[in-house]
């Protein structure tokens, strides 16, 4: 069970990893492109929960 | 449980959610289609529609208290027109609301077009009205069966009354012969003007004087331009020499074989550049709604006005200029008004309608003068050709106008709210980081009165039109093959 859900946050980190990368190359490229639909703060927060999730998650499985 | 084999489906998932994302956000920023709708009710964040400022001619985010207030338009794309339909309730005794964009930054020239006009909306009932297309005709007692009749055939200037509509009517000014000499005109004006001149057998000529300050480092360019009859005739431009200031530029204006009539002659200029002199045999010169008395005292020979505004403004920017203005009238009854400049920066009206030719004695030179009529230098020099306005303390009964010709139509009401429109060619207007500038105006309504009245704005929608990408891909093959 515990091993499914460090699998679950392990996902959804590289999935925000991959959108907040890619959205923010793309309002580098074309400015308001992506500001103008996406709060690009909200999907760095979630991201950086889910970053702090799986940290804990690691940490505590390696003790 | 989560099973480990559905990994790489979830990870195709979020990669196809992604790509999806992505395409849409480009959908978005082409606009394939080539029309978009923006709407804002200008309470919370719009990213497209920006929000109203200044805030000191605001109360609240939507209700202007002062005239004029902006907000910006960001899009997405290169648009052609927009039609901008705004959704308010006038809750001040001011007859007119406009709305416009920004088309030139260096002189704030904004294309003002009409959302609502109380002078023109009381003539629906009192007056027999014609609409043809976008064109309104309002007649005293009825004369013409068409508006194409009233324009083939129309009557004396002086009956005819316009709004939002350049009616062509050969001008010609009865007893006007050429002056036989050639006069300076030291009245040092700043920045952009525009000014009617009027010939008659004889070479359209002027030679000005410009000085380029050089008090900001942006290039200084300066446009010349004629026009006759809302034609361009002649335009030319000077580049900015790149000098440190202090020095005159000189530009000879010669256009012969002309016919006789009403020429419009503009500088388009930034503030930096300062028109010393103008030389010219012409006799007539007629300034259009602005002149901005430039701070060159060592040069001036006279600062006095003479104007047919019903309206005028006065404002400076330098604090040793500040003074008293008065204003009478040029003959007839006995008129005065004064108007007192105390502060820079602020714009100071006459209280009352002025009579229909008055003349303006300044204390200083540094303060721009502006109003809703022409401004000469001398009463000899004063002429107007246009057309009276049915705008601001438009009164026809007064003027004695039985005809009011407009490109206008009224607001339509939905409940309490008015909802007018307008619509803009974005082709050739200013634009500075992907967002176009426009404005509403309430000519006369002010701030610093304090009524607490102003115009509450529901919603702003703006519906853009542009070329379609298959329209702009076939214009490529086009061009290619």
């Amino acid at each position: 069970m515990k091993n499914s859900v460090n699998k679950i946050v392990e996902e959804s980190f590289y999935a925000l990893t991959s959108f907040l990368v890619v959205l923010t190359l793309l309002e580098l490229a074309f400015p308001r492109m992506v500001l103008s639909y996406v709060n690009l703060n909200f999907v760095l927060l979630l991201w950086l929960i889910f970053a702090i999730i799986s940290i804990t998650l690691r940490h505590g499985k390696e003790k | 449980m989560i099973d480990m084999a559905k990994i790489p489906k979830i990870r195709m998932l979020w990669i196809s959610v992604l790509i999806g994302v992505v395409l849409w956000l480009f959908w978005m920023k082409v606009v394939p289609g080539g029309k978009m709708t923006y709407e804002s009710d200008l309470k919370g964040y719009n990213a497209f529609i920006g929000r109203l400022t200044p805030s000191d001619r605001l109360s609240g985010s939507n209700v202007v208290i002062g005239d004029p207030a902006y907000f910006s338009l960001f899009v997405p794309r290169r648009f052609e027109k927009a039609r901008l339909t705004v959704e308010f309730k006038n809750q001040t005794d001011r007859p007119i609301i406009e709305a416009g964009v920004l088309v030139d930054k260096r002189v704030w020239n904004y294309d003002l077009k009409p959302l609502q006009n109380k002078a023109v909306d009381s003539l629906f009932d009192s007056w027999s009205a014609l609409l043809e297309d976008d064109l309104a005709l309002f007649q005293r007692q009825k004369e013409y069966d068409s508006i194409g009749d009233f324009l083939k055939n129309p009557p004396a200037a002086e009956r005819v009354a316009a709004y939002n509509y350049d009616l062509r009517q050969d001008f010609t000014l009865p007893g006007y012969s050429p002056a036989s000499t050639t006069r300076n005109i030291c009245r040092p004006i700043g920045g952009a003007y525009q000014f009617y001149t009027y010939i008659k057998d004889e070479e359209l000529s002027f030679d000005f004087s410009f000085r380029d300050l050089n008090k900001n480092s942006d290039p200084d360019p300066i446009d010349v331009f004629v026009y006759y009859e809302d034609q361009e005739l002649y335009s030319e431009s000077l580049d900015d020499d790149g000098g440190q200031g202090g020095e005159d530029k000189s530009f000879k204006l010669r256009l012969s074989q002309l016919p006789e009539g009403v020429y419009k002659i503009g500088v388009r200029a930034n503030s930096d550049i300062v028109t010393r002199s103008i030389s010219t045999p012409q006799s007539k010169m007629a300034f259009i709604n602005k002149v901005s008395l430039a701070d060159a005292p060592e040069i001036s020979c006279g600062r006095n006005l003479f104007t047919g505004s019903r309206q005028l403004q006065f404002m400076t920017a330098l604090a040793d200029r500040l003074g008293r203005v008065k204003i009478h009238q040029v003959s007839g009854d006995a008129f005065s008004e004064i108007v007192d400049i105390v502060e820079t920066y602020k714009q100071y009206e006459t209280g009352q309608v002025l009579p229909p030719f008055s003349e303006v004695i300044m204390p200083s030179d540094g303060i721009v003068v502006s109003g809703d009529g022409l401004f000469s230098f001398s009463a000899e020099e004063y002429f107007d050709p246009r057309l009276k306005k049915a705008g601001e303390g438009f009164d026809p009964d007064e003027q004695g106008v039985d005809f009011v010709i407009a490109r206008y139509a009224p607001p339509t009401k939905d409940g309490d709210w008015s909802v007018a429109s307008a619509d803009f060619d974005l082709t050739n207007v200013y634009k500075e980081d992907g967002k176009h500038s426009f404005l509403i105006s309430i000519p006369g309504l002010r701030a610093e009165d304090g009524t607490g009245q102003g115009v509450l704005i529901k919603s702003i929608k703006v519906d853009l039109e542009g070329v379609s990408l298959w329209e702009k891909i076939r214009r490529i093959l086009n061009l290619k093959f």
